[in-house]
């Protein structure tokens, strides 16, 4: 984490001084919170005491989630656009976002792991098309799939490279709906994608 | 009565906590599974709404009124048909059953004559769980704000 620069701490800075910067370029200090990286390597917003000659304000509790909220979604958005680098768009930033804020409403915490495997899942396959995510209560996260013809793919991020599977998928011989549900690592995912015919259900 | 099974044409609905909610607004399967951070549960709540006389809007108003578990307002309450689970998931399993399970009134509470269980369903963290949470989400017919329009809440 960077240590603010003493001449912007305590700097009322617009929120909209973060409108499309890429993720990389955060690290300043912008009103009371400063912007660093949590463990994972996301961005996120800590608050600091704004300094006014020897007083420091302490912020009320609700002013201060009211500003992380702000801003995390403003990193989210962000990090939503394609960026002048080259950098893929983050496409689900803005959802963990949201999902995240959602989960310390609740008293518990996205699990970090389960973040970083449903990343790493959606970078081994950028052609996939946004499927919907949500938070579990244990903290994993789920993103499913599913078509007008039946098709269905739910995975839960266990964490560890593991994933909880349940697929639907209509038989072309009968017409009849097979499901099944289980377990299996990132990799075997790949195959059980493969067996069950499913890259239309996640093709753009 | 206590323990009945609800009538098949009848209809409950489910708080659906925002996280579950997907994008589209519809809830995902995982809000119909047991909590494993609750071993003791035996069953998912929901609320009869043919406990309550029609029209619908009525109904909903009055399970808003009695219900027990503080919401938040971006929830929603999904409204299932007790056939239509009956079916979709007995294809799966055999155990599930959708039971009144009226609450009497306490210090706080008023009575809640609509409160119903969902039970037999699967350990919560289970593979089979997670199966039958998705068929049971695709019996959803509708979602219902939690707080009623006009409300302050």
């Amino acid at each position: 984490m960077t240590q603010p620069a003493p001449s912007e701490a305590g700097r009322s800075g617009a929120m909209g001084v973060l409108e499309g910067l890429p993720a990389a370029r955060f690290g300043f200090v912008v009103g009371d919170g400063r912007i660093g990286r949590d463990p994972s390597g996301h961005p996120r917003v800590v608050w600091i005491p704004r300094q006014r000659g020897s007083m420091k304000r302490q912020a009320a509790p609700d002013e201060r989630e009211e500003y992380r909220r702000r801003v995390s979604r403003l990193l989210a958005k962000a990090s939503e656009r394609p960026s002048a680098t080259g950098t893929p768009p983050d496409t689900y930033g803005h959802r963990i976002s949201y999902l995240r804020d959602e989960a310390e409403h609740d008293g518990c915490e996205l699990n970090e792991g389960s973040e970083r495997d449903f990343r790493r899942f959606v970078r081994s396959r950028p052609y996939i098309r946004r499927g919907d995510l949500v938070l579990l209560d244990n903290g994993n996260l789920r993103v499913v799939w599913r078509d007008e013809q039946g098709k269905h793919l739910g995975l839960q991020f266990l964490g560890g490279s593991m994933v909880q599977y349940v697929i639907f998928n209509r038989r072309q011989a009968d017409r009849r709906i097979s499901r099944v549900s289980g377990r299996d690592s990132l990799e075997g995912i790949a195959r059980q994608i493969d067996a069950f015919e499913l890259h239309s259900l996640l093709a753009e | 009565m206590k323990g009945d099974d609800l009538p098949a044409s009848d209809h409950v609905v489910r708080y659906v906590k925002p996280s579950m909610i997907r994008e589209d607004g519809a809830p995902d399967g995982s809000d119909f599974r047991l909590r494993s951070s609750k071993p003791d549960e035996n069953g998912l709540s929901v609320n009869w709404l043919e406990a309550f006389g029609p029209p619908k809007t009525q109904q909903l108003s009055e399970v808003r009124r009695l219900f027990r578990i503080r919401v938040r307002p971006n929830g929603r309450f999904a409204e299932l048909q007790v056939g239509t689970v009956l079916r979709a998931v007995t294809e799966e399993m055999a155990t599930l059953r959708i039971l009144h399970d009226p609450l009497e009134a306490d210090l706080s509470f008023d009575a809640d004559p609509s409160h119903a269980e969902i039970v037999g369903l699967p350990p919560g963290d289970s593979d089979q769980a997670a199966l039958v949470g998705d068929l049971i989400s695709e019996c959803v017919v509708d979602m219902h704000p939690v707080i009623a329009a006009g409300s302050s809440g």
